[in-house]
C-alpha cells in the first residue's frame, strides 16, 4: 500500500495489492466450476435453438414482411443492446474517469455479440421490402439498402472486434505467461509478441483512442442507417432526422442497463465484489440516469413537431407509434398505445422516478432493479417501433391512411430470442475463460493511481492523472 | 447558550491549525465545540470539525413542486379565461402546457435550492462576519473558532496558544 | 508535466484583485473596441427606432433576418456557461477551476444581449411588452401558451435567473474576501453582498453540494433553453425548417459556439489581466478536447439534417438545399461556415501542440464563431425567403448598414460588460483557485512529477 512519507498512521485498506489482483483474476476467475461449465452448455444447447427458429421462420416464407415483424423487433432489441455496451464502455474511457476501469474488460467483452447479429441481421435484408418507389436516404440506389446496410454492419463488427482484441493483448499475454491450459496456448497464439515495452504501451494507448473512435462512428452510422432503411422506410410520411440518434442512443441505455446487471451477476455468482462497488453501481446509475433522460429528449424533440404541426401524414405516424386510433375507446384496444405506455413507463418514467434520488443512485441494489426495468422498456420501445413499421403492407405513397393489424409474436420468435441471448450468452463466458471479466492491466494502473495518505487530524485520498 | 462566548485562535498553516485541533481535543472539547474558518475550502474532516447534516434537497423539491403548480395552474387558467384556438390544438393543450410547466418547476426549484444554501448556511447575519472574525482568513490563515462557557474560556486559550496560534481573538462582552 | 507554480493565498489575492481595486492602463485600455462597438449600436438602435423599421432589408416574407441570427447566436453563446460550469462540476474535472465564473457570467450577458434583440426587432419595443408579460391588460388576451415564441422567453428567463442565483452564490465567498480586503464604503457594500459569510466548514460544505445541485437543475433548463430556440423555426411547416433534429443540433452548435467562445475569453483573460499563473496550457489542452466531441457531435447533427433533407425528396426542400449550396452567396456561406466550424479547427486541434499553443488557440476559437453565426444565416435565411409557393412574394433579403451595426453591438455590449464586470469581482475564482492549490498533490513516480488531486468521499471508495 503506497503511502508517501512512510507515515504508518492508520490508514484505510486499499481495494487490493497487486498480488492480490493476480491471484484473483489471473488464476481464481479462470477456473472453471461446475458452476460456469452448467452456464456453457446450457447456453450452448439453447443457441440452436436460435437457428431452428430461423430456419422455421423461412419455411413460412419470406415474400411477406409483415409476419416477420416479430424477428425485426428481436433483432433489432438484441443489436442495440449489445451494440450499445461498448460505447459505454469506450465513452468512459475517452472521458477519462477513473473508476470505470474494473468495469471496462465486462462492456468490451459484449463486442462478441457482433457476429452474432451479423448473421441474424441476413433475413432482415432479405425480408425487408424492395426500397424502389419509397423514400430513402439512397435514391432509388440498385445496391441499397443491402449493400451500404451491410458493409456499415461488417466495418462495426469488425471494429468491435479489433477493439477488444487491442484490449485484451496485455492480459493475453499475462495468460500466456502464467496460464495453465488450454487458455494458455490460445493466449500464447492471439498474444504474439506483446511483451509490455514502452513503445507497445504508446502503441495500445494510441490504437485504443483510435479504434475507440472508430466504433463510434461507425456505430453512429450503422444505427443511422438501419433505422432509417428498416424503421422509417416502410412507413410512409414518416421522416425524422432525429430517429437515428434516438434509435442510438437509446441502444447505448440499454447497453449501460444491461453491464449493470452483468455487474451485479459477476458480484454475486462470480465473487468479484472487490471489482464491481459502489464506486462503479454510482457511476453506471447516473449514466443511466442521463441517457433516460434523452431517452425522453429524443422522443420528444420528434413528438412536438408531430403534434405542433398538424400535417396529416405525421399525424398518422403519432398514431402509429405513439397513441394509437383515437377513436377506440378504449385504450386496452389501442395496443399501439399500450407499447408506447410500456416503452415511456419503463425507459423513463420509472428510471427517472427511482434514479433521481441519490440514494438510490448511490446503491447497488437500486441500480440493478432500475437496469431490468430499462430492458423491459427498450423492449417495449422496439416492439412500438419495429412490429408496427414492419405491419404496414403498402409501404409507398405519401402518407400512411389507417393504422395496420400488428401480427402477434410466435413460436419461431420466441426461438430466435432465445437462441440469440444464449449465442451472446455462451461467447461472452467461453471468451471469459481465456481472459477474465474483469482487466488485470487496466486495474493493476488503477492501483498505481491511487493511494490515501495522512492530511490534517485525518486522511486524504489522492487519484493521481496522469495526463 | 446565552452564556456561551467566543474565542478564536488564528494559526498561519495548517499543520499548526491541525494541532490546535488535537490540542482542543486534549483540553477536552469536543467536535461540537469548535468550528473551523477558512478562505477556502479545505479536505472534509482536516481539522476534525464535524458538519451536521443538511436538508437541502428539500428546499429543491418543494421549489419543484410550487413552481409545478404555478405553470399549470397558470396555464390552465389563462387558456380557459379567453378560449381561443390557435393552430387547430386543444384549448388545453398538453403538450404546450408541459414546456411551460418544465420551466417553471425548474426555475422555482432553482430559487429555493439559492434561498435554501443561504438559509442552511446560516446566512445572512446581521452582524456581518461577526465580532470574532479575523481578515487574515482570507488571506490563508486559518481559525479555530471555540465556542464554549466563559469558565472553559480559558482552557481553550490555553490549548490554542499550546498549539502555535498567532493570535487570539475574543468576544468583547 | 509543466511546471505549476505553488501559489500563496496573498499572491492570489493581488493577482485576482488588482483589477477591483485597482484600476490599470491594460484595463481601461480594454475597455475602448467594445465601447465604440456599441456607440455604433446605440446609434443604428435610436435611428432604427426613429425612423422605423424600413432602415433594415427586412421585408415579406423575410422578416427574420440579422437580428433573429444574432439572437440565436447569441442564445447559443449563452450555453457555454453552463457546459463548462455545471458539466465540469459535475464531473469533477479539476481544469474548470478558473474558467466557472467568467463562462458563467459570460452566459448571463450573452442571454442579455441577445433578449435585446428581440425588442429591437420588433421597430416598436414599447408594443412588445403586451406579447411578453403574463397579464391580459384591457383586452383580455392572454399569452398563448401553445406557441414556441411564448416558451422562449420563459425558457431565457428561467435559464438567465438560475445563471444569475448560480453565479451570484458562488461569488459570496469571493464577496467575503474583498470585505475583508477594503476599507470605507466598499467594505460596506461588499459586506452587505457578502451576507456576513465566515467561512465554516458548513458553509463551504453547503457551497459544494450547491454546485452539485444547481448544476443538475441547470442542465435540463440548458438543454431546453435552445431546443425551444429551435422550436421557434422547427415545429412550423416552413420548407426545410420542419425537421425534428434541430433540437439537439441547435443545442450541439450552441455548446459549439459557447465553448469556443470561452476559449477566445480565456486567451483574452489572460492576456489582459496577467492571468498566466492561472490559465495555464492545460487548460487550454482540455478545452480543445471536449471541442474536438462537440464539433464532432455538431457535424453528426448536420449531416442528418443534410442527409435526410433529400430524404422525402419533396420539392420544396431540395430547393431550399439547392440555394444553399448553390445559389450566391449561400453557397459561399456553406462553404465558410464547413471550413471554419470543422474542417479547419478540428484537424489543428487534434495535435497536442496546436492545443497548448494559445495564439493559435485564440485565432481557431474566432474561426468557429464565425463558422457558426454563418450557420444560423444558412438556416434561417434561405428558407424564409423562400417561405411560401407565392412567388411574387419571394424577396431576397439584403442586410443593412443599421443591422449590420447592432450584430457588431453585441459582440461590444457583451466585451463591455465582461469588462464591467471585472472591475467588481475577480474573473478567476479566488476560493477555488486557493481550493485548487490546497486539493493538489504531486507525486513522484520515479524520474516523473504526477498531478494528484485530493478527492473528498463520504465512503472508503475502493479505486
Amino acid at each position: 500500500m503506497q503511502n508517501t512519507d512512510g507515515n504508518e498512521a492508520v490508514i484505510p485498506g486499499a481495494p487490493a495489492t497487486q498480488e492480490i489482483l493476480t491471484q484473483e483474476l489471473l488464476h481464481d476467475s479462470l477456473q472453471t466450476g461446475s458452476r460456469m461449465r452448467k452456464a456453457l452448455l446450457i447456453s450452448g444447447v439453447l443457441s440452436i435453438l436460435g437457428f431452428v427458429g430461423l430456419f422455421m421462420h423461412f419455411a413460412s416464407g419470406t415474400s411477406d414482411h409483415t409476419t416477420w415483424n416479430f424477428y425485426a423487433v428481436i433483432y433489432f432489441y438484441v443489436f442495440s443492446v449489445t451494440m450499445g455496451i461498448p460505447m459505454a464502455g469506450i465513452g468512459l474511457r475517452m472521458a477519462r474517469a477513473q473508476w470505470r476501469r474494473p468495469t471496462s474488460r465486462s462492456a468490451e467483452l459484449f463486442a462478441i455479440a457482433g457476429p452474432i447479429n451479423l448473421i441474424f441481421f441476413i433475413p432482415i435484408l432479405l425480408v425487408a421490402p424492395p426500397i424502389e418507389g419509397r423514400n430513402s436516404l439512397w435514391m432509388d440506389w440498385a445496391l441499397a439498402p443491402w449493400f451500404p446496410d451491410i458493409i456499415m454492419m461488417v466495418l462495426l463488427v469488425v471494429t468491435g472486434l479489433a477493439f477488444l482484441y487491442v484490449s485484451l493483448l496485455p492480459d493475453l499475454a499475462s495468460v500466456r505467461d502464467h496460464g495453465t491450459g488450454r487458455a494458455q496456448s490460445i493466449a500464447a497464439t492471439l498474444s504474439r509478441d506483446w511483451n509490455g515495452t514502452k513503445s507497445q504501451w504508446s502503441l495500445h494507448k494510441s490504437a485504443l483512442g483510435i479504434l475507440g473512435a472508430f466504433y463510434i462512428t461507425a456505430y453512429a452510422m450503422t444505427h443511422l442507417v438501419l433505422a432509417s432503411d428498416f424503421a422509417m422506410t416502410l412507413v410512409p410520411g414518416w421522416k425524422d432526422p432525429i430517429f437515428p440518434a434516438f434509435h442510438a442512443v437509446t441502444g447505448i441505455q440499454m447497453g449501460a442497463a444491461l453491464l449493470i446487471i452483468t455487474m451485479y451477476l459477476l458480484r454475486r455468482l462470480g465473487g468479484l465484489g472487490r471489482y464491481f462497488e459502489l464506486e462503479q453501481f454510482w457511476g453506471y446509475s447516473r449514466l443511466l440516469l442521463a441517457l433516460s433522460l434523452f431517452y425522453f429528449y429524443f422522443w420528444w424533440c420528434a413528438f412536438v413537431l408531430f403534434w405542433y404541426a398538424r400535417l396529416p401524414h405525421e399525424q398518422m405516424v403519432i398514431a402509429l407509434f405513439i397513441s394509437g386510433d383515437y377513436s377506440e375507446a378504449s385504450i386496452f384496444t389501442r395496443p399501439q398505445f399500450l407499447m408506447f405506455l410500456g416503452a415511456i413507463g419503463f425507459s423513463f418514467i420509472l428510471p427517472f422516478l427511482l434514479l433521481m434520488w441519490n440514494i438510490l443512485r448511490r446503491s447497488i441494489v437500486a441500480p440493478t432493479i432500475v437496469g431490468v426495468i430499462v430492458l423491459i422498456g427498450g423492449f417495449f420501445d422496439r416492439m412500438r417501433l419495429y412490429a408496427n413499421s414492419w405491419s404496414i403492407d403498402q409501404v409507398g405513397g405519401h402518407g400512411l391512411h389507417h393504422l395496420p393489424e400488428v401480427n402477434a409474436p410466435t413460436i419461431p420468435d420466441l426461438f430466435v430470442l432465445i437462441g440469440m441471448v444464449s449465442s451472446i450468452l455462451f461467447l461472452y463466458l467461453l471468451v471469459s475463460r481465456v481472459v477474465g471479466f474483469v482487466s488485470l492491466w487496466e486495474t493493476r494502473q488503477a492501483l498505481l493511481l491511487r493511494f490515501v495518505k495522512p492530511w490534517g487530524v485525518g486522511h486524504a485520498s489522492v487519484v493521481i492523472k496522469p495526463e | 447558550m446565552a452564556d456561551n462566548k467566543d474565542i478564536m485562535g488564528v494559526f498561519a498553516d495548517t499543520d499548526t491549525a491541525a494541532e490546535g485541533a488535537r490540542q482542543l481535543k486534549s483540553a477536552g472539547f469536543v467536535q461540537d465545540d469548535y468550528d473551523v474558518l477558512t478562505g477556502n475550502p479545505y479536505p472534509e474532516g482536516a481539522f476534525g470539525e464535524h458538519v451536521k447534516p443538511n436538508r437541502l434537497f428539500v428546499f429543491a423539491l418543494a421549489g419543484g413542486f410550487v413552481g409545478f403548480a404555478i405553470a399549470f395552474l397558470f396555464t390552465a387558467a389563462t387558456q380557459t379565461a379567453f378560449p381561443l384556438v390557435t393552430g387547430g390544438k386543444p384549448i388545453l393543450a398538453i403538450p404546450a402546457m408541459m414546456i411551460i410547466m418544465y420551466e417553471m418547476t425548474l426555475l422555482f426549484a432553482m430559487i429555493f435550492t439559492v434561498t435554501g444554501v443561504i438559509f442552511e448556511s446560516r446566512l445572512p447575519r446581521p452582524s456581518g462576519a461577526g465580532p470574532v472574525y479575523d481578515t487574515r482568513i482570507t488571506l490563508g490563515y486559518i481559525g479555530l473558532i471555540v465556542t464554549t462557557s466563559e469558565d472553559r474560556l480559558e482552557k481553550a486559550e490555553e490549548a490554542l496558544k499550546a498549539a502555535g496560534a498567532e493570535d487570539i481573538v475574543r468576544e468583547s462582552s | 508535466m509543466q511546471d505549476r507554480p505553488t501559489l500563496t493565498p496573498t499572491q492570489i489575492n493581488d493577482e485576482l484583485l488588482w483589477p477591483v481595486f485597482s484600476f490599470r492602463k491594460r484595463h481601461a485600455v480594454a475597455f475602448i473596441p467594445p465601447m465604440i462597438l456599441l456607440m455604433g449600436g446605440v446609434a443604428a438602435v435610436t435611428i432604427l427606432i426613429y425612423q422605423g423599421l424600413w432602415v433594415t432589408g427586412l421585408q415579406r416574407p423575410a422578416f427574420w433576418g440579422f437580428f433573429i441570427v444574432n439572437f440565436v447566436f447569441w442564445i447559443g453563446v449563452s450555453h457555454a456557461g453552463t457546459m463548462i460550469s455545471a458539466i465540469l462540476r459535475l464531473t469533477q474535472a479539476e481544469w474548470k477551476r478558473p474558467i466557472t465564473r467568467a463562462a458563467e457570467v459570460m452566459t448571463i450577458f450573452s442571454l442579455v444581449t441577445s433578449l435585446l434583440h428581440p425588442v429591437i426587432h420588433a421597430g416598436r419595443p414599447w408594443r412588445i411588452i403586451y406579447w411578453l408579460i403574463p397579464y391580459d391588460f384591457s383586452r383580455g388576451i392572454w399569452p398563448d401558451v401553445r406557441s414556441p415564441l411564448v416558451w422562449d422567453p420563459i425558457a431565457i428567463t428561467t435559464y438567465l435567473t438560475g445563471s444569475i442565483l448560480f453565479v451570484f452564490t458562488a461569488l459570496i465567498p469571493d464577496f467575503a474576501l474583498i470585505r475583508d480586503q477594503s476599507t470605507g464604503l466598499r467594505k460596506k457594500i461588499y459586506g452587505r453582498l457578502a451576507l456576513g459569510w465566515r467561512g465554516t466548514p458548513r458553509q463551504w460544505k453547503l457551497q459544494g453540494i450547491f454546485g452539485l445541485l444547481m448544476s443538475a437543475l441547470i442542465l435540463p433548463v440548458f438543454v431546453s433553453v435552445h431546443s425551444i430556440v429551435s422550436w421557434d423555426f422547427a415545429v412550423s411547416v416552413v420548407p426545410a425548417w420542419h425537421v425534428t433534429v434541430y433540437a439537439p443540433y441547435f443545442v450541439i452548435g450552441a455548446v459549439h459556439s459557447g465553448v469556443s467562445m470561452v476559449l477566445t475569453l480565456m486567451a483574452l483573460m489572460r492576456w489582459i489581466f496577467k492571468l498566466e499563473n492561472y490559465i495555464w496550457e492545460d487548460h487550454f489542452d482540455a478545452v480543445g478536447r471536449l471541442l474536438i466531441v462537440i464539433a464532432t457531435l455538431w457535424l453528426f447533427f448536420f449531416f442528418l439534417d443534410f442527409a435526410y433533407s433529400f430524404y422525402t425528396r419533396e420539392e420544396q426542400e431540395l430547393a431550399v438545399m439547392e440555394r444553399r449550396l448553390f445559389e450566391w452567396p449561400f453557397n459561399a456561406i456553406t462553404v465558410i461556415m464547413v471550413f471554419t466550424s470543422y474542417v479547419i479547427p478540428i484537424p489543428l486541434w487534434l495535435s497536442r501542440r496546436v492545443r497548448r499553443n494559445i495564439p493559435l488557440m485564440f485565432w481557431t476559437s474566432i474561426l468557429v464563431n464565425i463558422g457558426m453565426w454563418l450557420e444560423r444565416y444558412f438556416l434561417i435565411i434561405p428558407a424564409i425567403e423562400r417561405k411560401n409557393e407565392l412567388t411574387f412574394l419571394w424577396s431576397n433579403y439584403v442586410p443593412s448598414l443599421i443591422e449590420s451595426l447592432v450584430v457588431l453591438a453585441s459582440f461590444g455590449m457583451v466585451g463591455f460588460l465582461l469588462l464591467l464586470f471585472a472591475k467588481v469581482v475577480p474573473l478567476v475564482p479566488a476560493w477555488e483557485a486557493k481550493e485548487g492549490v490546497i486539493f493538489r498533490e504531486d507525486v513522484q513516480f520515479g524520474e516523473v512529477t504526477l498531478p494528484g488531486i485530493i478527492k473528498e468521499t463520504e465512503e472508503e471508495n475502493v479505486w
